[in-house]
């Protein structure tokens, strides 16, 4: 559990972090979505006590991060998977990780494999690493203290589809056994895959949050039937708020069963009808690129 | 409470389910067991504290009870000493250490092949290149995690990072001493060797104050590149620092009267020179000067370190 109460950091007339609250809770995978530069490693940070907060509260597991007894024991954390000294071997990393949460070798062993690298990648420093393997070593060094609570800033970065697919599955069945995930993206296809919940960020703001589901109906449904022209019609008729899309589909803001019970009424054969599947990323693009822009300025 | 879940503390081998129940959790009331009798077959009491966070909630809200104890420093230690040798830069540095004590021992023998070389003479010998090369551990132990950005682990870690400084100062240090005692050691072989070659008296005596003088003076020269790493937060310009300082101490004391009157109370190379001298030891007058130059250049450089770790963010 990870509680966000009006969390705001600001440098001077910058403000990188603004008024954000959210819940991270037990047993879903939180993804934290925003454009580079919007704020989500700061925040992150501030959570974890390496960054003073302006104002507010950041609490996981009831309390500050700074009030857990032996952190690491309760929250795996995995900031930045290239901060690794390039002189350490994998398994180097991996063992001091494991003193401090006081596991023993065994552990470390077992960790090394549930993220899958081999005894022999274990052994090479961590500067011949590529960077989907840091992102393993860093969920390894998280996990060594089987930790109730996951933050980790952009896992995924450098993972290959088969990676990031793996990682769902490791971090969907430690969310199952009751964990919390706190995971930053800023690629919305990575957080899809992966998060049961969605934050989203941009300068500094939350801009929208809920499940992704609810996140995904918000974003509308795309339609297409038969008789294109007779759907428009009929949608226009409704007054709902729609827009053609490139391919000839229609993207409608209402919820599939809206849209099912207009073509019912109108005698429509719809040949598709669903969440704008994808469209999650028109909304994610739609709600952050003002703020990715200006960032970019 | 309602719907126990259970998180087994062995990571798996394969990614899973852990146990066998559902793992559902209602809101943010739910209680983790902790299956007994898991906790290592060796549990001692430092084994009790394995196992991981175990999280009971409570129904009214408060924070929940988090099982297993403070980061104990001992570990805290451990680990400390063990990232100061386990990378290249680290272990060179041991290396490069031992070797130029050996390499000026070697010289010193050679110098007294005729008559066999004295005890004292090779451990004031190896006392030199120590005090150059000691402080670099001190200073890569304090600033290296600036400049590798593990500082983003260390202190995710153990957020006292006070604590931690405490850790590194101490592993530093225990490293100097078991430098010196390897130093000593080796200074008694060079000198059996160097007598029984030459034909010369075996003689190890040597005055106590010697022993202790070289102790203070090497873990002094320790700390104070702790100091200066933690000052400077970078190890190019810490050693750099290190080096520069002491000689523009020097030319300061040679050219300003007023500095020069009272180098023995500013300059420190000044200072401890009394701590290695054979014929007589540290009087307490000097034993004051030493103090007070370790005041100026260990002391405070790591009090304004402490004060600039505590505070700076970590990125």
């Amino acid at each position: 559990m990870i509680e966000i109460e009006n969390l705001t950091k600001r440098y001077g007339a910058f403000t990188a972090v603004d008024d954000i609250s959210f819940t991270a809770r037990p047993g879903r995978v939180t993804g934290f979505l925003g454009p580079n530069g919007a704020g989500k490693s700061t925040a992150m940070r501030m959570m974890c006590g390496l960054t003073p907060a302006t104002s507010g509260s950041a609490r996981i597991l009831g309390r500050p991060y700074a009030a857990l007894p032996n952190p690491t024991r309760h929250v795996g954390v995995m900031l930045d998977a290239s901060a690794q000294h390039a002189g350490r071997t994998g398994r180097e990393v991996l063992t001091l990780a494991a003193i401090l949460v006081g596991a023993g070798r065994g552990q470390v062993d077992a960790t090394l494999e549930r993220v899958g690298l081999t005894s022999r990648e274990a052994e090479r420093r961590v500067g011949n690493y590529s960077l989907g393997m840091r992102q393993r070593l860093g969920l390894g060094a998280a996990l060594v203290g089987d930790p109730r609570v996951l933050i980790l800033d952009e896992p995924a970065n450098g993972l290959d589809p088969g990676g990031i697919h793996w990682m769902r599955g490791l971090l969907r069945d430690y969310a199952r056994d009751g964990g919390t995930v706190l995971l930053s993206s800023h690629l919305l296809s990575e957080v899809e895959i992966i998060a049961d919940d969605l934050v989203l960020i941009g300068r500094g703001r939350i801009v929208a949050q809920g499940t992704k589901e609810e996140l995904l109906s918000a974003a509308g449904v795309v339609v297409d039937a038969t008789d294109r022209a007779a759907l428009r019609a009929a949608v226009e008729q409704s007054g709902l708020e729609h827009t053609p899309r490139p391919d000839g589909t229609l993207a409608v803001a209402a919820q599939t069963a809206e849209v099912g019970e207009l073509a019912l009424r109108h005698g429509l054969v719809l040949t598709s009808l669903g969440s704008s599947g994808g469209g999650l990323e028109e909304m994610f693009l739609t709600l952050t690129s003002d703020d990715a822009r200006e960032v970019a300025a | 409470m309602t719907g126990p879940t259970s998180h087994t503390q062995a990571p798996t081998t394969t990614p899973g389910p852990l146990d066998d129940q559902d793992g559902t959790m209602t809101g943010t009331t739910s209680t983790t067991t902790h299956p007994d009798g898991t906790r290592g077959a060796d549990g001692g009491p430092a084994d009790a504290s394995r196992g991981g966070g175990r999280t009971a909630y409570r129904r009214d809200g408060e924070a929940p009870e988090l099982t297993g104890g403070a980061l104990p420093f001992s570990r805290l230690l451990r680990t400390e000493l063990r990232k100061t040798v386990d990378t290249r830069a680290g272990r060179w540095l041991l290396i490069v250490i031992v070797a130029l004590t050996a390499l000026a021992m070697g010289l010193v023998m050679w110098f007294g092949r005729e008559n066999g070389a004295d005890y004292s003479t090779l451990l004031l010998t190896a006392v030199l290149p120590q005090g150059v090369l000691l402080p670099v551990l001190g200073i890569l132990t304090a600033a290296s995690e600036w400049s590798q950005r593990t500082a983003l682990v260390t202190f995710t870690q153990e957020p006292r990072r006070l604590r931690v400084m405490t850790a590194k100062s101490l592993a530093a240090l225990l490293l100097g001493l078991a430098v010196v005692a390897v130093t000593i050691g080796l200074a008694v072989l060079a000198h059996l060797a160097s007598a029984g070659l030459a034909g010369g008296d075996v003689d190890l005596s040597l005055p106590g104050h010697i022993y202790g003088g070289i102790v203070v003076l090497q873990l002094a020269y320790v700390l104070m590149g702790v100091a200066f790493g933690a000052l400077f937060l970078n190890v190019p310009l810490a050693i750099a620092a290190f080096f520069v300082l002491p000689v523009l101490m020097n030319v300061v004391s040679m050219t300003v009267g007023w500095v020069q009157d009272r180098a023995a109370w500013i300059d420190q190379n000044v200072a401890s020179l009394p701590l290695t001298t054979l014929d007589a030891a540290p009087t307490g007058e000097q034993w004051a000067q030493f103090g007070a130059t370790s005041v100026w250049w260990v002391l405070l450089p790591l009090a304004l370190g402490l004060w600039r770790v505590a505070r700076r963010e970590v990125k």
